[in-house]
């Protein structure tokens, strides 16, 4: 076998392993706003004006549910307000993430990996559920 | 059928029937002191907070409470979920008379486990010592919630709980107490359960001051009781073995005193987390 095959061979072998979500190392999805290593997940709210979130918003933004499945797969997650000082973290990435843009709150920054979004957080009668299954996306 | 929250039957529930057998009781061996002061209103008056912008939270008709409760229940998003769920246990003050400053630092332990920067047992042991210049004296909430926007507590590994002497006071706990402290907080006006509840139900656990025990617990969530009555969970600082793992019911009319709520907390550096010895201090 020459070089060239065992390059090509390399390749397809590559290509194989990231179209079979090979675990946590390569997740699939877009490429993350904020990449990390391992699963980050920071949601920013007004804390102030928590009071006027649907309840499913709310409860998706709360659920112990979600904490688990976060904390299941080694993962942190932040629920920071949007004018918090986080000077003081040594994790650049969320200092880095409550950099990314903001259109409307709350708001989600996901990455596992270096794959990941930057989007309104999910709301609607599904949030819970939507907000899981967000994360389970990431984890492929 | 009306609904009724699966709490459990271990929980007191205390009502104007039986309030009397919960003052000063023996738990774990220790005379629990009910060590409520009255507040100093010239030093502390009413409608202080520590954040300018504050405005009442929107209150919840009856119906309306029942079924964000049942909601609540369900998607298991309340401060009694998000504590159950990561392990964040009542305090104990031990034969301390300090439960104004320890359920004003449980509040505090509890935003930063809601926020996402982990539970780190603090010592409301040091920042009670520090306000009474190591006295064993009673306080109120208003004290302990002004100091630990102020001066913050360090770690119970800085200034183990019940130690009262200020010699525990070093450069270091000074330092570490910096990466744990409170940045807005409220007060919600005396003895107004419907905004109390409100601030339970928005996820913002509330220290109270209750006159009628002379005593300082943390409110962490609404439920609906057997009776249909609306009733207030709350962490008490004597231990595990009170209560059901150091939980009762409030029933409203034993729910009336004064209320103090922080609504941040300056996030800190995981090293906080960490083992002793690891210190990450506070720039």
């Amino acid at each position: 076998m020459n070089n060239k095959t065992i390059a090509v061979l390399c390749l397809v072998a590559a290509f194989f392993l990231n179209m079979g979500g090979g675990g946590g190392l390569n997740p699939v999805g877009p490429p993350s706003p904020v990449p990390g290593s391992g699963l980050h997940v920071l949601v920013v709210e007004d804390r102030l004006n928590r009071r006027d979130l649907p309840a499913e918003q709310f409860d998706a933004m709360m659920s112990a549910d979600v904490d688990e499945l976060i904390r299941k797969n080694n993962g942190r997650k932040y629920l920071y307000d949007q004018n918090q000082d986080v000077s003081n973290k040594d994790d650049p990435w969320v200092k880095d993430a409550m950099k990314v843009p903001r259109p409307s709150l709350p708001w989600l920054v996901l990455d596992n990996n270096g794959k990941g979004t930057s989007e309104a957080f999910p709301k609607g009668p599904q949030a819970v559920s939507d907000f899981k299954t967000k994360i389970q996306q990431y984890l492929k | 059928m009306q609904y009724v929250s699966p709490i459990s039957q271990q929980m007191p529930v205390i009502n104007d029937n039986n309030a009397g057998q919960f003052i000063d009781p023996l738990v774990d061996g220790h005379k629990r002191l009910c060590a409520l002061r009255p507040r100093d209103m010239q030093a502390y008056p009413p409608g202080r907070c520590g954040f300018a912008a504050l405005r009442p939270f929107t209150q919840y008709t009856k119906e309306q409470l029942i079924e964000r409760i049942k909601q609540r229940d369900a998607a298991r998003s309340g401060l009694r979920h998000i504590l159950d769920s990561k392990g964040v246990p009542v305090k104990d003050q031990g034969g301390l008379p300090y439960c104004w400053i320890y359920s004003g630092v449980h509040t505090v332990e509890i935003a930063y486990a809601v926020q996402g920067d982990g539970y780190v047992p603090l010592s409301a042991t040091a920042a009670g010592a520090l306000i009474t210049g190591g006295q064993s004296r009673g306080g109120y909430g208003a004290e302990a919630i002004d100091f630990l926007s102020k001066q913050g507590t360090c770690r119970e590994q800085d200034w183990p709980e019940h130690q009262i002497s200020t010699r525990n006071n070093t450069a270091n706990v000074q330092a570490m107490a910096k990466n744990n402290i409170i940045t807005d907080w409220g007060e919600l006006p005396s003895g107004n359960l419907d905004q109390l509840a409100a601030a339970v139900l928005n996820n913002f656990p509330v220290t109270i001051g209750l006159s009628w025990w002379g005593h300082q617990v943390t409110i962490i969530d609404v439920v609906i009781l057997p009776t249909g009555q609306i009733g207030f969970v709350f962490n008490n600082s004597w231990g595990l073995r009170w209560g059901d793992n150091g939980r009762g019911v409030l029933t409203p009319e034993k729910a009336r005193g004064d209320m103090f709520y922080p609504i941040s907390v300056r996030p800190r550096p995981d090293a906080v987390r960490t083992a002793a010895g690891l210190y990450r201090l506070a720039t």
